[in-house]
């Protein structure tokens, strides 16, 4: 990883070691290039209500100037959440982690949860993309499963 | 992170990246660039007035040609250098040496760190000048050109050791020893500090010497006078107060740095104002005389409104007392003609009577029955008038 990003991780890592937003958490992070975090959505939406949700990101050396690659992930107590914009495989489509004109490098870790939570709190319905099921078993696999293989040894 | 590993060696080039740096100070937000969120490296502000360091927005702009903040249209051309207020502020910042894990332990401005690494810093990678490969500078012998990678003997154990390795060893070798300051003992080099520094002999001050106590002597009578010594009862609480004060002062030459740096950025605003202050003075002048000018205009504008209202006024008085005429006089036309048409009705009745009379007592010469027909004819026409204004009679009531 480049000093310059993982200089800047460090800083973000400080700040959150500080406080962060409600109902947004740090999880772990194996490594600085891989962080996990939690979220919860605040209001009493019932799609959501009472349920903690996790993300994944990942960074690339190019961090902030690239959008890092971030995902829900199934976990133990954690599901992917309904949204017309999330894909049962954990994909997002949100225009902030699009690298190009959605992504701003001034956006951090904190403030793209923040961005998702508000995704979720604002969401009526309780439905998957369209054409989910052939998406994921296209894309999802190679892009979910891959990665936890031979992102974390100990497994 | 912390092992000096071979790619963990800076290179001692120029082209070390300052955004990496580690500020021993707290910095504050402002002076941070919002992409590395690090202290601004050559700051540069956009024609939306935000700041960044050089890099971190060129970088940017090669992948989004946006201002990362507002994300407003923004290009390479459209940005230029920020004040130097801004960029000494933050050169002035104390960092530590980027060779800090290395071992390096200098503290210092960050304007100074390309400087400390070309000329002084120890752990920069130089080239061995025997054989070429890799060294930190320290271990250059000073300008010796042998090679440092060469085994010698020691000069007190006669082991033989690399140069480069030379130092170490000396720190460590039994057989280089020396004798104690205080007490004379001899002992290896590598415990005579240790041996020092609890030597009986060794001339100490009193614990309390930090807060006024004037007593010093052997180590060994230190203990005796502490229990006699009057302030070691008073020593944490001057010693709180000393840290306490400290701190302030600390404090104090913070708040006096930020204070400095704001009032110039004030001065410099002041400087531009108080120029446009006077290019402005003289438009401001005439924009006044115009408002005054037109300001007058408008009041006797008003006046003769008001006058003209008042006309107007007197206007539509008449004209209302010059309707009600009207009417009056149509009505009163109305009347005449009644009365007229009664009038001529009596004439009718008054010509019969009298031509029954001359009927009854000699007839007149003159024919009565013209004089009938005349009448008639005028109370027909009599009557018609009488029509013609029922409608306006009706209409009133
Ligand atoms: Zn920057
Ligand atoms: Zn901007
Ligand atoms: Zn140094
Ligand atoms: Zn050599
Ligand atoms: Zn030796
Ligand atoms: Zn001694
Ligand atoms: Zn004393």
């Amino acid at each position: 990883m480049s000093t310059f990003a993982a200089k800047r991780l460090q800083k973000e890592m400080a700040k959150i070691h500080q406080g962060l937003a409600p109902g947004i958490f740090f999880v772990n992070s194996p490594n600085l290039q891989h962080w996990q975090m939690d979220i919860q959505v605040l209001d009493s939406n019932p799609l959501y209500a009472g349920k903690t949700f996790r993300l994944n990101f990942r960074f690339s050396n190019n961090y902030p100037i690239e959008a890092p690659e971030v995902t829900f992930i199934r976990a133990p107590d954690r599901e992917i959440p309904m949204h017309p914009h999330i894909y049962s495989n954990g994909i997002i489509c949100l225009d902030l982690l699009s690298s190009g004109n959605g992504w701003s490098p001034v956006q951090s870790v904190e403030s793209v949860c923040m961005s998702i939570q508000s995704m979720l709190t604002g969401n009526t319905k309780n439905e998957r993309p369209e054409g989910d099921e052939a998406f994921v078993l296209r894309e999802g696999r190679s892009v979910r499963d891959i990665r936890f293989v031979y992102d974390d040894p100990t497994v | 992170m912390s092992s000096p590993d071979a790619a963990a060696i800076r290179p001692s080039s120029h082209s070390f990246d300052l955004r990496s740096l580690t500020y021993i100070t707290h910095v504050d937000d402002n002076l941070c660039c919002p992409i590395c969120q690090s202290p601004l490296v050559d700051p540069f502000t956009t024609s939306c007035r935000h700041t960044f360091c050089l890099a971190c927005i060129t970088d940017a702009l090669k992948v989004s040609k946006s201002c990362p903040v507002d994300r407003s249209p923004l290009d390479t051309a459209d940005i230029k250098m920020a004040p130097v207020v801004l960029a000494n502020l933050v050169n002035d910042l104390t960092v530590l040496c980027p060779n800090h894990a290395l071992g390096c332990s200098a503290t210092l401005s960050r304007g100074n760190v390309e400087g400390h690494l070309k000329e002084d810093c120890q752990y920069v990678t130089v080239d061995c000048p025997g054989c070429g490969e890799k060294i930190m500078r320290k271990d250059r012998q000073g300008d010796s050109e042998d090679c440092v990678h060469v085994e010698e003997a020691c000069r007190y154990c006669s082991e033989k050791h690399r140069k480069l390795d030379m130092k170490s060893h000396e720190a460590v070798c039994s057989a280089f020893t020396s004798s104690c300051r205080h007490c004379g003992i001899e002992c290896p080099l590598s415990k005579i500090l240790a041996h020092e520094a609890t030597c009986d002999e060794a001339i100490v001050n009193c614990d309390s010497a930090s807060v006024g106590c004037p007593w010093h002597g052997p180590r060994k009578e230190s203990t005796t006078h502490s229990v006699s010594c009057p302030l070691t009862h008073l020593r944490p609480l001057l010693e709180e107060h000393n840290s306490r004060i400290a701190n302030l002062e600390r404090e104090n030459k913070l708040l006096r740095r930020r204070l400095e740096a704001s009032l110039t950025a004030r001065a410099q605003t002041d400087i531009i104002q108080s120029n446009t202050t006077t290019a402005l003075d003289n438009q401001t002048l005439r924009v006044l005389t115009e408002q005054e000018r037109i300001r007058s205009d408008m009041e006797r504008l008003y006046v003769s409104m008001q006058e003209l209202d008042m006309k107007q006024n007197t206007l539509a008085m008449f004209m209302g007392e010059n309707m009600r005429t009207q009417e009056e006089v149509a009505m009163i036309g109305a009347a005449v003609n009644n009365l007229q048409t009664q009038l001529h009705g009596l004439q009718l009745l008054t010509i019969r009577r009298q031509g029954m009379d001359q009927n009854g007592a000699g007839n007149r010469s003159d024919g009565p029955s013209s004089q009938v027909k005349r009448a008639a004819e005028n109370g027909v026409l009599g009557r018609a008038g009488r029509e013609c204004f029922s409608d306006m009679f009706e209409t009133r009531d």
